[in-house]
């Protein structure tokens, strides 16, 4: 399990910005939302969440909510 | 999967030779719209820190050569004592004759040894490890030179971000011989031709041939851009990096994991672990799935290097010498992946090796620039005088 709070705060040392994130942030918007904050998500969900995601996956992510879901409910 | 033993094939020398030119992340901002915050960002994630970058004209045989050169000398061997010489990289000097076979003559080797060439990528130094134990095993071979040269930088768009600042070059060369001491190692080989379009150079040998006149090269020197915007040439490396990075974190650790159970060993029995230095991210997450610590992992030479593709497992190796050598402790696991798509991993014991570390290439009084060699072979073929017929063609 991963608090929202804490998942929030390494997102956003991820994507290297001051502003805040929530469930509504669009990533798509973000230039940093790139291939290295993916392969960040990959390594952060399987270390911290032991839910293993593919790159492929990503392709439709859109916001952080679309995120949280890839966590598995583990994100809470 | 291939997988062997060999009892008797040993690894007794190895030396690196990487270009002298050191480029900081730094100093290629232009990767990172000019935003010094942008590249501490790639520092940070995936460790990329400087690369060495080899000057037009120099290959990845003319690092592998200065190895093998400076091995030769240290371990006091006789180059004519060498009777097999492969020469493993993704940048032969030509498309024909094998780079081996100008080697033999560049290094002094004699005539009576075999030269060939084998095209492998990141998984290619533990596949000449794997094919020179082979030879020395059977005993079809006494003394076998193992050069192992590689970087892409050559096969790169300068203004293509991601995959231009993460290439370096670097050349090795590892002696490989009979021992008769009992020894013991393994290795396991795999490869998956299914992911061949996730990494590959598609344009310049035969599948899709250099055009025959200036008009037909139009469509090689087009800029395609995939859907993120990133520009691609045809003749230069292409990299599905997503492609890539799930087949690494998917296919790789279970490998491993397979590789340590049917040698009867864990991870607390291997003293070092060496990936193929891919980036930081890829081999920390690696190492924490089959159970290798941090600290028993060598990852300093992509930050110091850069990813030097087949070359990055002996270029990891003699850059942690001193710290392997000093721990006295000996039972290795190295292990490549990625371009194929194919893997490898040995584990072996490397004690009582001669280890001179990474060099600096210092070109040789031969050298010749690209345009010195076109102006060469111009003249050859038209039958001018050239002053400048390199050794290895006289």
């Amino acid at each position: 399990m991963l608090e929202q709070k804490k998942f929030f705060s390494v997102l956003q040392d991820i994507l290297q910005t001051d502003t805040p994130i929530t469930l509504a942030t669009c990533l798509t918007e973000m230039e940093e939302w790139d291939s290295l904050s993916i392969m960040s998500c990959i390594a952060l969900f399987d270390k911290e969440l032991g839910v293993k995601t593919r790159f492929a996956q990503y392709k439709d992510v859109k916001t952080v909510a679309d995120l949280v879901d890839l966590g598995e409910g583990k994100i809470a | 999967m291939a997988q062997s033993q060999f009892f008797h094939a040993k690894i007794s020398g190895i030396h690196t030779v990487a270009p002298k030119d050191v480029i900081r992340l730094e100093d290629e901002l232009q990767y990172f719209k000019g935003d010094i915050k942008k590249a501490q960002r790639m520092t940070k994630i995936v460790g990329m820190d400087c690369r060495r970058v080899a000057q037009p004209g120099v290959t990845p045989s003319d690092l592998s050569r200065q190895a093998a050169e400076l091995l030769f000398k240290k371990m006091e061997v006789d180059p004519a004592s060498v009777d097999t010489i492969i020469f493993l990289s993704q940048r032969p000097d030509h498309i024909l004759p094998a780079t081996a076979c100008i080697l033999q003559k560049k290094l002094g080797l004699s005539k009576n040894c075999a030269a060939f060439d084998v095209n492998q990528g990141c998984s290619g130094y533990v596949y000449g490890l794997w094919l020179a134990f082979s030879l020395i095993e059977s005993r079809a071979a006494t003394r076998v030179l193992l050069l192992v040269g590689d970087g892409m930088c050559q096969t790169l768009d300068s203004d293509n971000r991601v995959v231009a600042p993460v290439f370096g070059d670097a050349g090795s060369a590892t002696i490989v011989e009979y021992s008769e001491a009992e020894t013991h190692s393994w290795f396991s080989l795999g490869a998956d031709g299914g992911g061949a379009e996730a990494l590959m150079i598609p344009a310049g040998a035969y599948r899709l041939p250099l055009p025959k006149t200036v008009e037909d090269y139009a469509a090689y020197c087009e800029y395609l851009r995939d859907p993120n915007g990133t520009p691609w040439r045809l003749t230069n490396i292409y990299m599905d990096g997503g492609a890539i990075f799930d087949f690494t974190v998917n296919t790789v650790p279970p490998h491993i994991l397979e590789t340590l159970a049917w040698a009867g060993q864990t991870p607390e029995d291997i003293d070092w672990f060496v990936p193929h230095q891919a980036n930081k991210q890829i081999m920390s997450m690696i190492a924490q799935a089959t159970g290798f610590s941090e600290q028993k992992t060598i990852m300093s030479a992509f930050s110091k290097y850069g990813n030097t593709a087949a070359a990055s497992i002996p270029t990891a190796l003699c850059d942690a010498w001193q710290e392997i050598e000093r721990s006295k402790k000996s039972r290795l696991m190295l292990c490549g992946f990625g371009v194929g798509l194919s893997w490898a991993s040995a584990i072996l014991d490397m004690g009582n090796i001669i280890c001179t570390g990474v060099t600096d290439f210092d070109p040789p009084a031969d050298s010749m620039t690209q345009q010195e060699y076109l102006a060469h072979w111009q003249n050859k073929i038209t039958g001018k005088e050239t002053n400048l017929t390199p050794k290895e063609e006289s």
